[in-house]
């Protein structure tokens, strides 16, 4: 009575686990081959949003054009339909690359104004911060931060139908330089007294993350500016956990004074306080 | 209906409550498999990546909610104290267990069974699963088993058989499983093991079939039964049973062979008995060697071991409050008189009270000394003890186990001889007398109802018969009877008192002056008047 019973039990067990490994094995099929991958954003802005996309797949990144009737209203604010539209369109990209079996690492909106201006908005976004921010591993404003973003203008557009997705495949430390400079030209323009631009570039063959200031310089350079760059590029590059670099040069174009620092030696930059600097005198 | 339908029938009406979980449960499956197949593969994929997880967090919460369950109805309420008791710190051998030879005889003979269980297969032979012990309380039963386990050397189980009973029901059944359970372990370990369930009857007495009550007990008994049955030749597990009730307030079913396989009967100790017992207790305090054993055994009949072992203890305590070094034969009466009688009360009574009561307690003594064919007087007393304000203590001079006609009229006699005593010397009669009526009348009914003893020639057992259904002439002429015995008994005893008015005063006067009077000066005043005490029935 007793064994018939354990063996009773123990075939309810076998066929349930049976049963849920068939479930599990159904459900790790992925809902967007990569093979469709593209097509299946632009189906589904197309049923879900009624929006009409071009989307291409180039190396680890997805790149996904909004063409627009308008963008930018007289005071170059973004309108609000095309806010509502770039926003479905993002949630649309995020859904379609979590349920990908395809490998890819950034997606870029392009949504421009193929009727007057033919400004182009430029997101990217790295999916990982995605995941993390779904995940609420990030905050929001973290999260905001991460994304790049730029305006262009692309006169083309107004005469090409289909755009072309000449674009440069985004890669991990270029997008680090790039969002160190975005966060760094932030801080630095609603500082009074250092207004200046910084622009992020990676060099792939010195391993090299590259910051250049390209505007008028003032004096102080290295006690001040140096250290402020150094500082948040040590904060991006650690939060990423990204390794595979040899060093970090900053450099001021106008004097031709650079810096280098290398890998090893960025973490004495960690505690540095930006806005004790920010606050000293620039002469 | 084909035979395949009626057996799929009869499979769904057996296991309906399983076929509806299963089918719940396939439902829900079916209904979740559809859910996830319209799901995204990332949300299908976060599904079942925490599915493991919440499969884990029912599993806990559900074995905790089990526990709890388990823990609360079969656990803490099934919880019994089972008194394990180790045989080589019982050491009690069947050498200690003296006076009831016969039980010890019996226990010794399964004892060597248990030890030679090996051979007793090898010749085909089956093992007793179960001993009941029957006999009065302090008789022995529990050393006996002790002694058993001690000689046995296996494990021993002591628990009383009210310990089974609850008021939830499956409580009572619960712990029957859960001691054999743990005697099987024991005897695993140990090669056997006893379990000893005393006050059996509170768990075996005979099973009510009837709508309510009793619902708890029956379902204790039938897993004892259960669990007699299931004790194999291989569990090595041996059963004893103590009551103090008849066998026939025990379940037929407890007393069937392959259950109870052996009965033990447990008498009171006779005069060798307890002169043993004595002897045997005595040794492990100090006492006078010149104490005559035999003679306290014969003033000790009807005692069972454990009032003699009281007895003795009580004696120590005497000895110990008079500055005594040595236990005589006075503190062993005295603690005797202390357990049988009570202790004194002091009490203020008027001096007419207590010379009523002298006169009272004087018209017992006489007619026990010169009537009563089976008792002589032990001891008179006019000291309160016990709510009585004095009293005759009788012995029996030897132990009879039937009584004749001759010993219950003599009986009612002595029980009407105080208050014949009140009426010769006051003309009146006292309360004092109503617990010696009671007496009187039950055992004047008993002789014409029960036993018939009679003198009209009605015999047989009148209570058997439904009062309903008796004649109100019959229950007359019976009910005259048992009144005409009184009334004669009465006359005889007026006219002895009356004959012998000088011995009445004279008793009454003693114990007015010495209060209590032993029996070699009651035997020494009766001797003065050249009286002997009435022949002991049959000589």
């Amino acid at each position: 009575m007793e064994k018939n019973r354990h063996r009773h039990l123990v075939r309810s067990a076998i066929f349930f686990i049976t049963l849920i490994c068939l479930l599990s094995n159904n459900g790790c099929a992925p809902t967007y081959p990569k093979e469709r991958l593209a097509q299946s954003v632009e189906d589904v802005c197309k049923k879900e949003y009624n929006v009409d996309v071009q989307a291409k797949v180039i190396g680890k990144m997805i790149v996904v054009f909004i063409p627009l009737q308008e963008l930018f209203d007289e005071k170059l604010d973004i309108l609000p339909e095309a806010v509502e539209k770039i926003e479905n369109v993002i949630l649309t990209t995020s859904r379609v690359l979590f349920s990908t079996d395809a490998k890819v690492d950034f997606y870029m909106i392009i949504a421009a104004d193929i009727k007057i201006t033919s400004a182009e908005l430029v997101l990217v976004r790295y999916l990982d911060d995605v995941y993390k921010f779904m995940h609420g591993w990030i905050k929001r404003d973290d999260y905001r931060q991460r994304v790049l973003w730029r305006v262009n203008f692309n006169p083309k557009l107004l005469q090409e139908l289909e755009f072309d997705f000449e674009v440069k495949e985004m890669i991990l430390p270029n997008f680090l330089a790039e969002q160190i400079a975005q966060r760094l030209n932030v801080i630095l323009e609603s500082s009074v007294v250092y207004k200046l631009k910084v622009k992020g570039d990676y060099d792939t063959e010195k391993q090299q993350f590259k910051f250049s200031l390209i505007a008028p310089v003032p004096p102080r350079f290295e006690k001040i500016y140096v250290p402020i760059i150094l500082n948040q590029a040590q904060k991006i590059i650690s939060e990423y956990k990204f390794n595979d670099y040899a060093e970090v040069a900053v450099q001021n174009q106008l004097l031709r004074n650079k810096v280098v620092i290398a890998k090893e030696k960025l973490i004495e930059y960690r505690n540095v306080n930006i806005d004790n600097l920010l606050t000293l005198p620039a002469y | 209906m084909n035979w395949w339908l009626r057996k799929i029938k009869i499979f769904m009406e057996d296991h309906w409550i399983v076929i509806v979980i299963i089918l719940v449960a396939g439902v829900l499956m079916v209904l979740s498999a559809i859910g996830m197949s319209k799901l995204e593969s990332y949300a299908r994929i976060t599904a079942l990546a925490n599915m493991p997880l919440w499969i884990l967090v029912m599993l806990i919460s559900g074995a905790i909610t089990a526990f709890i369950y388990v823990s609360v109805m079969f656990g803490y309420m099934g919880k019994m104290k089972q008194q394990r008791i180790d045989p080589n710190k019982v050491n009690v051998k069947f050498s200690d267990v003296i006076g009831i030879d016969q039980a010890v005889e019996e226990a010794r003979e399964v004892t060597q069974l248990l030890l030679d269980r090996t051979k007793l297969k090898e010749m085909g032979g089956q093992f007793i699963k179960g001993i009941l012990m029957v006999g009065p309380p302090g008789c022995g039963k529990t050393y006996l088993a002790k002694a058993i386990a001690t000689e046995t050397g296996v494990p021993f189980l002591s628990m009383s058989g009210s310990e089974f009973v609850e008021m939830f029901v499956g409580v009572g059944a619960s712990r029957v499983r859960k001691m054999f359970n743990k005697a099987r372990r024991l005897a695993y370990s140990h090669g056997g093991c006893i379990i000893f369930i005393d006050e059996i009857d509170a768990v075996g007495r005979v099973r009510a079939f009837s709508f309510g009550g009793g619902q708890e007990t029956n379902n204790t008994l039938n897993q004892l039964l259960v669990e007699l049955d299931g004790v194999t030749d291989i569990a090595n597990i041996v059963v004893i049973g103590a009551t103090n009730a008849a066998e026939d307030h025990l379940d037929p079913a407890l007393l069937r062979p392959g259950r109870f396989d052996r009965k033990i009967y447990f008498n009171l100790p006779d005069i060798e008995g307890r002169e043993k017992i004595f002897r045997y207790y005595l040794a492990k305090v100090k006492y006078d060697p010149n104490i005559d054993l035999g003679r306290l055994s014969r003033s000790a009949v009807g005692k069972t071991p454990a009032e003699i072992e009281n007895i003795v203890r009580e004696s120590t305590l005497i000895a110990m409050r008079n500055k005594k070094t040595l236990i005589s034969h006075k503190e062993l009466s005295e603690a005797m008189e202390r357990i049988e009688l009570g202790l004194k009360h002091r009490i203020k009574m008027p001096a007419l009270d207590k010379e009523m009561t002298a006169y009272h307690e004087s018209g017992h003594l006489i007619v026990t000394y010169l009537l009563h064919p089976y008792d002589d007087v032990f001891k008179a007393s006019i000291i309160p003890r016990k709510g009585s304000l004095g009293v005759v203590h009788p012995r029996p001079r030897d132990e009879w186990q039937h009584r004749s006609v001759e010993g219950y009229l003599a009986d009612i006699k002595v029980c009407l001889a105080g208050f014949a005593a009140e009426r010769i010397q006051y003309g009146t009669s006292t309360s004092g007398v109503s617990a010696d009526f009671k007496q009187a009348m039950s055992i004047a009914c008993f002789m014409v109802w029960k036993v018939g003893m009679g003198i009209s020639g009605y015999i047989g057992d009148y209570t058997v018969i439904p009062p309903e259904q008796l004649s109100d002439m019959v229950k007359q002429r019976l009910n005259d009877e048992t009144n005409q015995i009184l009334q004669k008994a009465l006359v005889e005893v007026e006219d002895l008192l009356r004959k012998e008015k000088v011995l009445l005063e004279r008793f009454a006067n003693e114990l007015l002056a010495k209060e209590e009077l032993e029996y070699d000066e009651i035997e020494g005043i009766f001797k003065e008047y050249g009286k002997k005490s009435a022949p002991t029935f049959g000589s």
